[in-house]
């Protein structure tokens, strides 16, 4: 069964008498622990996808259903509860937020979401017991990306979404980075969305779809995926 | 077109310039006000005693005879000397009014009287000069007739000149607050032209002249019984002078509040735009514009807004608040018309805040520009080390939020500090304003329920004794003795009141503390004169009656607080063990019937409810001060606390896109920037409250020495202050946090900052 399911999505945007499609009429499904990559040039609409499947943004026309639920009916305080309850995300520039320490910023969670995972064994999980108590300025760039990882998943959700989680990192923290989210994903059993531009990526995804000019120029199963290692860019 | 774009900017940040604007424009305002206001009176003041040539001294005395004028004239540093007698005088069948007659045995070309309408002075002239404001009050013109009572012998004079006297700028009758010209006035008279009432004592001599002129007076006339007067002591000279410093005083520490506060509120202007400009910088100086024009650019922007402000805020601060203030002081004073005067420079000020405001911009922008094209695209310029909080074992009992916003306050210190600073100012110009006038209208308490506790005072000649006790006996009153003196301490000299009393039940006498004080012997010094001679309790001075040349030699038992009059008090059974004379001038008490009043001994009658309505005409001025207190609070408080709210959201707009994106609730992120902002207004009104009743003191110390105003400050005025402040703080989080359900939280997944 489908957790994440498009029919016909679009969005539109209107300037004037011009219309500008970012989607234009996508249709696919995601089934429940998938590791999916949607993949995608600058202005493909991936951000867009990304940012609707989220619940921070709307369509135009069409539905996209998360666990049957249709996300356009949503009204503002369900958008921000189906946030808080099933959509874990982590960002490109990890915001983090600066004033909390990095034990902080994941216990932060508890606010919104009653039943979260203990903030230190995912800490643990991640590989920063040691840096419980830093803040983010003190931390690399890889270990901030660790540090928005351990927030999405300590809420629990059922969907991560990930906004080109490696493009501000090196080739090689990028993929330490990939394979913790890959990793936590199959341990804790979570559907990843992965948004990228960088095909390497793509090699990894249990699914990949690929966006060009708003609409899905194909989309398929990766019968063989390749371990991260392998990895190169 | 970098032009075009600064003025883009500025539009586009229009809430923090506009800050930066009204503090540039209140300040210039209050300053060029206040200055032209102060210069205007000053001028006019200088130009008047000036013109009508005030005299330098005056000698009062018994009875100087044309001998003592010719050895003081023999003095070359005396130019020139007239005699005078004064002459205490009610116009016929009016009870409460007095007019102090001066008979002029010659020409009057010192203290000279500046005519409005009828004739100059002349000695051949017959007639009377009357007082013109009195004449005003009285339906009195020039042509008319006036009978006035001179110690029981009445006269007829035809009113042929109305004036003004330079000796009447400022004056008072004893208890009173406010110039009464509907009861008291002046009037002028040639020696030739009084024959009626037989022979004239001349005791007053008025010397033109320069040097130590009390030493070459006192040294000239000695043995004589006299009083010499300075004209830097005359109650007209020194009361105005203290008058145009107090203003002087107040204006300049308005003005230097606000410049402090609008060149703070531009350094975080300046700081804001140049950060959210960062990408903008980089990419002008990556296409290859100069450095110095970028510097030129961004240093416009504040520079432009600052001296736009400073120049509105100076042109309308000076057309504006003298025709404000004005009126107020013309019911105190009585002198030409008042115009404002520009102090001389004072027109450079919105240059110089101009170039101050430049010369932190190009502080700020320097933090900014120095780096290369590269790094300011590529670096977080806004990515602050960030340590733990600074004694931490303080905050860990907070709650997250708290710490989170703890944190914050301490990360941004400058932003932090300056709206404590801002909601400081505004919780102090609150408590002094509402100080000031609780502390005026106190004084009217003080004064009238547990000072002077007589309902009536009625002055006049007690010389016969058959009268004055039937009047005590109508009154249930006692004797009172109202004079002026001299006082001798450790070399100092001042001129004080005297005040004689038969008992305390009609005056009382209060401490420091407020608490009420027995005298039985020795005196009573008030707090004013015993601070101004450094005397204390125990110590002993000299003093005499004025005009008079017997020095006493007494014992301060008691510095007391009184509101008005500043000298010494003694009761009358001490004078008389001490052989000092007691001479009635005014008996105190209820009040008295109606045909002992109209006597011929009476000179007037003071009502308790007449000068507790004086008292209230003086306390229209602080309601003023106070009303221009409260809008300059509430101005500052709303400007500081709006711009530092709009800067705190967006340095943390993109935390709280980040929480929105994360799932949080509006409500949720609402209550994280309300909580700083309370816990700002908290530390605001803690450092504000024990700021603003210093301001109170210190507002109240520039009153006049003769008044002595006890701080009051009644429990409405803290609690007005800070639930005050609360709500405009309050208020404005409100309207900030509206912002929070308009955060695009698309922009937080793409702002790397």
């Amino acid at each position: 069964m489908s957790i994440i399911l498009a029919k016909n999505a679009t969005k539109m945007y209107q300037s004037g008498a011009r219309q500008t499609f970012a989607l234009n009429e996508i249709s696919f499904g995601i089934e429940d622990g998938e590791f999916v990559v949607i993949l995608g040039q600058s202005g493909a609409g991936k951000s867009t996808l990304l940012n609707i499947l989220g619940g921070i943004d709307c369509l135009s026309s069409g539905e996209i259903f998360v666990n049957n639920i249709p996300l356009s009916k949503m009204k503002e305080n369900e958008l921000a509860r189906y946030r808080a309850n099933d959509i874990g995300f982590i960002f490109q520039f990890y915001n983090l937020i600066p004033t909390l320490t990095v034990y902080e910023n994941i216990a932060l969670m508890k606010d919104i979401k009653d039943d979260i995972l203990d903030p230190a064994a995912i800490l643990d999980r991640v590989g920063l017991k040691q840096h419980l108590k830093k803040f983010p300025s003190q931390l690399s760039g890889g270990e901030q990306q660790r540090v928005s990882i351990a927030r999405a998943i300590v809420k629990n959700p059922e969907i991560l979404l990930c906004d080109e989680p490696t493009g501000a990192l090196d080739s090689e923290t990028g993929c330490m980075v990939m394979q913790l989210i890959q990793d936590v994903c199959r341990e804790y059993h979570k559907t990843a969305v992965v948004v990228t531009h960088n095909a390497n990526i793509a090699k990894v995804a249990d699914r990949v779809i690929r966006l060009k000019n708003g609409r899905i120029s194909d989309a398929a199963v990766n019968e063989k995926p390749m371990s991260i290692k392998e990895l190169e860019w | 077109m970098l032009i075009r774009k600064m003025f883009r900017d500025v539009w586009k940040n229009k809430v923090p310039f506009i800050a930066v604007f009204l503090m540039m424009f209140a300040g210039n305002f209050i300053f060029s006000g206040i200055t032209g206001e102060y210069n205007g009176m000053s001028k006019t003041f200088h130009s008047y005693i000036e013109e009508t040539h005030l005299a330098d001294a005056w000698v009062l005395g018994d009875n100087f005879q044309s001998s003592d004028i010719d050895q003081l004239k023999k003095n070359p540093s005396i130019d020139d000397v007239e005699k005078r007698a004064l002459l205490i005088s009610a116009p016929k069948s009016v009870d409460d009014k007095t007019i102090d007659l001066y008979v002029l045995a010659g020409e009057n070309n010192i203290s000279e009287l500046k005519i409005l309408d009828g004739k100059k002075y002349s000695k051949n002239e017959s007639g009377i000069w009357l007082d013109a404001v009195f004449a005003k009050e009285n339906n009195y013109e020039v042509k008319d007739k006036i009978e006035l009572d001179i110690g029981g012998k009445k006269i007829e004079k035809e009113v042929v000149g109305l004036c003004y006297s330079p000796e009447y700028i400022y004056s008072i009758r004893n208890g009173e607050f406010v110039p009464d010209h509907k009861n008291n006035g002046f009037a002028f008279i040639n020696e030739g032209d009084i024959k009626e009432i037989g022979k004239i004592h001349w005791n007053q001599l008025l010397i033109s002249g320069t040097g130590n002129l009390k030493k070459t007076i006192s040294n000239t006339l000695e043995g004589n019984d006299t009083t010499v007067v300075l004209q830097k002591d005359h109650t007209s000279y020194s009361v105005m002078n203290d008058e145009i410093t107090q203003h002087k005083e107040i204006g300049l520490i308005f003005a230097m509040v606000f410049l402090f506060i609008a060149i703070l509120v531009t350094i975080t202007t300046v700081h804001r735009l140049l950060n959210s400009q960062r990408l903008q910088i980089g990419i002008l100086k990556s296409m290859g514009f100069h450095k110095r024009s970028l510097y030129i650019h961004y240093i416009s922007h504040s520079t432009f807004v600052c001296l736009l402000g400073s120049v509105f805020g100076w042109c309308a601060g000076y057309i504006t608040l003298p025709k404000l203030l004005f009126p107020i002081m013309e019911e105190m004073y009585t002198l030409p018309k008042l115009k404002s005067a520009m102090v001389a420079g004072s027109w450079l000020l919105p240059i110089a805040c101009a170039l101050l405001c430049l010369a932190v911009s190009l502080a700020v922008c320097h933090k900014y520009l120095k780096e290369n094209a590269a790094k300011i695209l590529y670096s977080n310029s806004v990515e602050k080390e960030y340590k733990e909080l600074p004694l931490s074992f303080l905050w860990k009992h907070l709650s997250f939020y708290g710490q989170w916003n703890m944190r914050d306050i301490f990360r941004n210190k400058l932003r932090s500090s300056m709206t404590i600073l801002g909601v400081m100012g505004c919780v102090a110009l609150l408590f002094s304003s509402f100080g000031l006038f609780a502390s005026m209208n106190h004084m009217s308490e003080w004064t009238f329920d547990k000072v002077q506790t007589y309902n009536t005072k009625v002055t006049g000649n007690y010389s016969d004794e058959e009268f004055k006790n039937k009047l005590l006996q109508s009154m249930y009153g006692e004797e009172l003795m109202e004079t002026s003196a001299e006082i001798k301490f450790n070399g100092k000299e001042e001129n004080a009141a005297f005040t004689g009393v038969e008992s305390q039940d009609f005056i009382r006498l209060y401490d420091n503390e407020g608490k009420k004080i027995e005298l039985e012997e020795g005196i009573a010094l008030s707090r004013n004169t015993a601070n101004k001679l450094g005397i204390e309790v125990g110590d002993r001075l000299m003093w005499k009656f004025t005009g008079s040349d017997e020095w006493y030699l007494e014992v301060v038992k008691h510095i007391v607080r009184t509101p008005m009059t500043q000298g010494i008090t003694m009761l009358k059974s001490e004078m008389d063990a001490e052989g000092i004379p007691f001479h009635t001038t005014s008996i105190i008490g209820e009040k008295p019937d109606k045909l002992l009043t109209n006597s011929d001994y009476v000179d007037s009658v003071q009502h308790k409810s007449d000068l507790k309505y004086a008292l209230d005409m003086m306390l229209n001025a602080s309601v003023m001060l106070s009303v221009l207190f409260l809008v300059f609070a509430v101005l500052l408080g709303s400007v500081i606390l709006y711009n530092l709210g709009t800067l705190s959201y967006m340095e943390r707009y993109r935390d709280m896109a980040t929480l929105k994106v994360l799932g949080f609730h509006n409500l949720r992120i609402k209550k994280l920037m309300i909580q700083q902002n309370l816990w700002l207004t908290i530390a605001g009104i803690i450092i504000g409250l024990p700021t603003g009743y210093g301001l109170t003191i210190l507002m109240l110390s520039t009153v006049q020495d003769s008044i002595d105003i006890s701080v009051y400050i009644p429990a409405y005025a803290y609690i007005i202050s800070i639930l005050g402040t609360f709500f405009l703080s309050w208020m404005i989080s409100k309207l900030l946090s509206r912002k929070i359900y308009h955060i695009d939280m698309i922009s937080a997944l793409k702002i790397n900052d």
